[in-house]
């Protein structure tokens, strides 16, 4: 079964454990930052940013791939994130010109989600294609090592373990900033009103990518061929990001994703096997959750858009699903890439003219939001590509 | 949509904002009143002679560039003038504020129960501040 560690990071207080601490050193340097990292503790690291500017908690955890006594992992999967991730946040900031090179990143699980490990900033790091490419290498090789060294134990009826140790540091990133100097020196008017939204603006593009590991090594012990370390090189982690000079400039505009008639590919993330997510709850894993959940935010809140009726049952959410898939593949119904909500999410649209039905995807299919737009939505999604 | 219902509306964003009005009722009560405007205007543009026939030839000449966006829009706009009876019409900042609300809340309802929320709080309210702002305007 899987279970999460007690934190080793030296920073780090176990879950319902505070530091004792006397009254005399509250204000001291030391215990502010003590403080401030039971609050990120607390309450997260998305909430803290809020409150003050700083990098994510260093990751220092450990976990196990657990297999019983017949050989079958037992680790159960993690939820899946469904909000606006770093990474989405970070590769926005890039394909919008806030910062160079574009170089697009993903978020990599350094204890694998299927494996338990949780979509969030505990687990999670923003990496580079190549690095997530390498590590699914080495993640492949030690699962199949680990795998066989079960079937190895159980053959004894003995249950098998191999530890999982992940780490990752994060710096702050003063240097992505601006300051009333740096504007002043790009000519901007003293008195214009967009100087604080420029300098609030790079704060959050600082904030975001304070959470690009400065270095990252996962360790794999317990197998019966010895320790597998992965440890990628700072370059091979992500590029060296720097602010894009032209978005210090009074006239920049941020580059908004907007394509009419894209072509991208057109796919919707189904439940695997309605099947057995009906007649079998114990053996819904967390994807089944996720798409299960998203389903019947539709058809609850909008079921007489897709002709379905107001209930979770599988066989409603199966027929909403449907009825979204083919809707996806008529190529009558026009694809925009475009953003959802606020700018917060790359997506993919997808709307019939005629009726104003839109359904909203990730790029990668993952269902976003569904809907019959109203007029005005519709008018501003065909000329902005947005909704929301 | 009566003016009843118009004011049904600003009452709940008010309500809303002033902390009268848990968020999930907000959503249920909103998504309502909100899908209602919309349907009149869905229903004026489709029983106008002109208006129904012309915006889908102004779409067509817009993707094929044969007019610019901003003409499109201006466009559009001089068709939803012609609409009667909608209290809220298209391309105006009121229904842009609207909008705004309603994919906001329906944004904020589908996530919030999750550790990352797509849409806080904080932003509904403001949506909702904006949209009574836009409403005052309007009237």
């Amino acid at each position: 079964v899987y279970e999460h560690s007690q934190p080793a990071n030296r920073n780090e207080v176990a879950p319902g454990r505070r530091p004792q601490r006397s009254s005399a050193d509250a204000c001291a340097p030391e215990a502010v930052v003590r403080r401030l990292l039971d609050l990120q503790r607390l309450v997260g690291n998305q909430a803290t940013a809020r409150l003050v500017q700083r990098k994510p908690a260093d990751i220092d955890q450990t976990n196990t791939l657990s297999y019983d006594a017949s050989g079958k992992l037992t680790n159960a999967g993690a939820a899946r994130a469904t909000g606006p991730t770093r990474t989405k946040a970070i590769n926005a900031d890039l394909s919008r010109g806030w910062v160079t090179p574009n170089e697009q990143l993903i978020g990599g699980h350094l204890f694998g989600r299927a494996f338990g490990g949780p979509d969030n900033e505990t687990n999670v790091v923003p990496w580079s294609q190549k690095t997530e490419a390498d590590f699914s290498v080495v993640e492949t090789n030690f699962k199949k090592q680990a795998d066989s060294d079960a079937l190895a134990n159980a053959a004894s009826a003995k249950t098998f373990t191999a530890t999982v140790k992940s780490q990752a540091t994060f710096q702050d990133r003063p240097d992505l900033k601006v300051d009333e100097a740096a504007l002043d020196k790009e000519g901007w008017p003293t008195a214009d009103p967009g100087r604080t939204e420029r300098i609030k603006k790079f704060d959050e593009v600082a904030e975001h990518f304070s959470g690009v590991p400065t270095s990252v090594t996962v360790t794999v012990s317990g197998l019966s061929t010895g320790a597998v370390s992965f440890k990628p090189s700072s370059a091979d982690i992500a590029p060296t990001f720097a602010r894009n000079p032209a978005a210090l400039k009074q006239a920049f505009v941020e580059t908004i994703r907007f394509k009419r008639n894209a072509t991208e590919t057109r796919k919707l993330l189904k439940m695997p096997d309605w099947a057995t997510f009906k007649k079998s709850p114990k053996l819904r894993t967390a994807d089944d959750l996720f798409i299960n959940k998203k389903l019947g935010h539709v058809a609850s809140r909008h079921p007489g858009d897709w002709g379905v009726t107001n209930s979770n049952s599988p066989d409603n959410l199966k027929a909403l699903e449907t009825k979204l898939e083919a809707f996806i593949l008529d190529g009558g119904n026009e694809q925009i890439e475009g953003v959802y909500v606020l700018n917060k999410v790359d997506v993919l649209h997808y709307v019939n003219p005629a009726t104003k039905l839109w359904v909203c995807t990730e790029p990668d299919g993952t269902l976003v939001a569904s809907y019959k737009l109203g007029q005005n939505q519709y008018d501003i999604l065909i000329t902005k590509g947005t909704v929301g | 949509v009566s003016e009843q219902e118009l004011r049904e509306l600003r009452t709940l964003l008010e309500a809303f904002r002033d902390g009268g009005v848990t968020p999930e009722d907000f959503v249920e009560r909103y998504s309502s009143l909100w899908r209602k405007l919309n349907d009149e205007v869905d229903s004026a543009i489709a029983a106008h002679p002109s208006v129904g026939p012309t915006l889908p030839r102004l779409r067509e000449m817009e993707s094929r560039g044969e007019i610019s966006t901003d003409e499109y829009l201006a466009r559009v706009q001089g068709l939803y003038e012609s609409l009667s009876g909608v209290q809220v019409r298209p391309g105006t900042a009121a229904a842009h504020a609207l909008d705004h609300v309603y994919a906001e809340a329906d944004a904020w309802d589908a996530t919030q129960d999750t550790d990352e929320p797509l849409v806080s709080l904080d932003e509904l309210q403001e949506a909702v501040r904006q949209a009574i702002r836009a409403l005052s305007d309007q009237a």
